[in-house]
């Protein structure tokens, strides 16, 4: 038992000690040098989920296991308050699957748009995780990549917002690190007040209005996917820049409320940015 | 010795908390083994929140094998970014649902597509089980839909879906078992209460 948590504690301090960028871009190098590119393309949820905010407590106080207990109590009234108001929702909305719709859309758009030659899709519930990743580094060929793209969809903490988001890393042969790697983000315009008025207004008409952003947000992630890797260059200098209001749901605060970023595409009523930190976000201001 | 374990304790319990902060945002991006095992899906009546209770008209029920019927049958979530193969979930559910006597119910067996009987007779379907993580909590969900064959012919039929709980203490794949067996039993207090109220028949 005690080694088990000795191991916990040694992973978590790992991953705190070599933060990773958020943000890789492509070199020109590495993209002349690529041919082939197999995807794996991973939607580990089943179905929508409300997402509560977790609480902090033990973070502010440098640890500890009271404020940790205070932390898990306190995100679990947090997200059964959540399951509660949301259990109209799964009334109306219980038998459809995210992936039946997503999928097939990904690989025609990876088949059909994508900048890179794709030679293999693989679509699955299965997660790998990080270590498992960095072996393609010693597995691949020179001309060879491998994409990991894990998505995930969900509801932001006060249910107003439907939100995707995707991450990409791009392995090639040697790296420990991905020679690619980013989140797209696409966020839905806002849907009720709030909380349960929220989950009803998302489920009217046997759940029209929900399915309705998810294919939004779907289109909006694909797109983001080829525009990133087409339009991954530093950001000119004449770039036009943009503060757009994002929901952070329960989190919001006066810090907490917006996106800055450069306009990489604008169409419709939506926007895509980049983000000061690199993410590629799908708006609608 | 004690005032080791407890230091330890704390900074796992920390340590798991920036763990899943971090998942949250890249569910497959962080360090532990894989393992290709399914996990093993044993029904656990102690996993509850609250104990069961004998129901005053709790009557004779018929039960059919419970049918995965889930969309997905694979998986049941991921684990440190590693994917939590599903055991066999029809087993898991059926044996659940014999727990019913645990609230005056007699549970007979019977096979799938049974005829109306003496009692009700409940042919039910899995549809989801999955967990998630938020934090330092751990979460499952379970969806049961349930076909109430009534001792005259006629068919009810609903839906019942509840959520478990429990902090990720070990980070061991058999804690996120837990928090289905949690839901399960959640789960199998509404169907108690509603099978009662169908009950033509005192077992």
């Amino acid at each position: 038992m005690l080694k088990r948590l000795f191991a916990t504690a040694i992973i978590a301090g790992g991953l705190v000690g070599c933060a990773a960028p958020a943000y890789i871009p492509l070199s020109q190098e590495n993209a002349k040098k690529i041919q082939t590119v197999d995807v794996r393309s991973m939607v580990i949820q089943d179905e929508v989920i409300a997402r509560a905010d977790p609480s902090n407590v033990s973070a502010s106080l440098g640890g500890g296991l009271i404020p940790a207990l205070v932390d898990a109590s306190v995100t679990a009234g947090r997200q059964e308050k959540l399951q509660t108001a949301m259990a109209s929702f799964y009334e109306s909305i219980e038998d459809y699957d995210f992936r039946a719709v997503y999928w097939p859309q990904l690989t025609k758009q990876l088949r059909e748009q994508y900048p890179l030659k794709v030679k293999t899709i693989v679509t699955t519930p299965r997660g790998i995780n990080y270590r498992e990743e960095q072996k393609f580094g010693t597995t691949l060929e020179e001309n060879q990549a491998q994409m990991i793209m894990a998505t995930t969809y969900y509801l932001s903490s006060d249910l107003r917002t439907l939100n995707v988001s995707t991450y990409v890393n791009l392995w090639m042969k040697g790296g420990m690190q991905p020679s690619y790697k980013n989140t797209m983000i696409y966020q839905s315009s806002v849907v009720g007040s709030g909380a349960e008025q929220s989950a009803k207004a998302w489920a009217q008409d046997g759940g029209k209005p929900f399915m309705e952003k998810l294919s939004e947000g779907i289109r909006e992630t694909l797109a983001m996917l080829s525009i990133d890797m087409k339009n991954n260059a530093p950001v000119a200098a004449t770039a036009e820049k943009v503060t757009v209001k994002y929901n952070y749901g329960e989190a919001r605060s006066a810090d907490n409320s917006n996106i800055k970023g450069t306009v990489v595409e604008k169409h419709g009523n939506r926007i895509i940015l980049r983000s000061d930190a690199g993410q590629l976000y799908s708006v609608q201001p | 010795m004690k005032k080791t374990i407890v230091s330890v304790a704390l900074l796992a319990l920390s340590a798991v908390s920036i763990i899943g902060n971090v998942q949250a945002q890249t569910p497959a991006q962080s360090a532990a083994p894989a393992k290709d095992e399914p996990l093993s899906m044993k029904y656990d009546a102690v996993a509850n929140d609250v104990p069961f209770v004998q129901l005053r008209n709790a009557c004779a029920i018929r039960l059919a094998p419970v049918v995965d019927a889930r969309m997905n049958k694979e998986t049941l979530g991921i684990n440190f970014g590693s994917a939590l193969l599903s055991g066999d979930a029809a087993a898991w559910s059926t044996e659940g649902l014999k727990n019913l006597s645990r609230f005056g119910f007699k549970v007979e067996n019977v096979d799938a597509g049974a005829a109306a009987g003496n009692g009700l007779t409940l042919s039910p379907q899995i549809t989801r089980a999955y967990t998630w993580q938020i934090g330092v909590k751990l979460f499952g969900t379970v969806v049961v839909k349930i076909d109430y064959l009534k001792p005259d012919g006629s068919v009810e039929h609903k839906t019942y879906r509840a959520s478990g709980h429990k902090i990720n203490m070990w980070g061991a794949n058999y804690e996120f078992m837990d928090t289905l067996n949690y839901a399960f039993n959640n789960l199998l207090r509404n169907v108690a209460t509603d099978a009662e109220k169908r009950c033509g028949q005192r077992a």
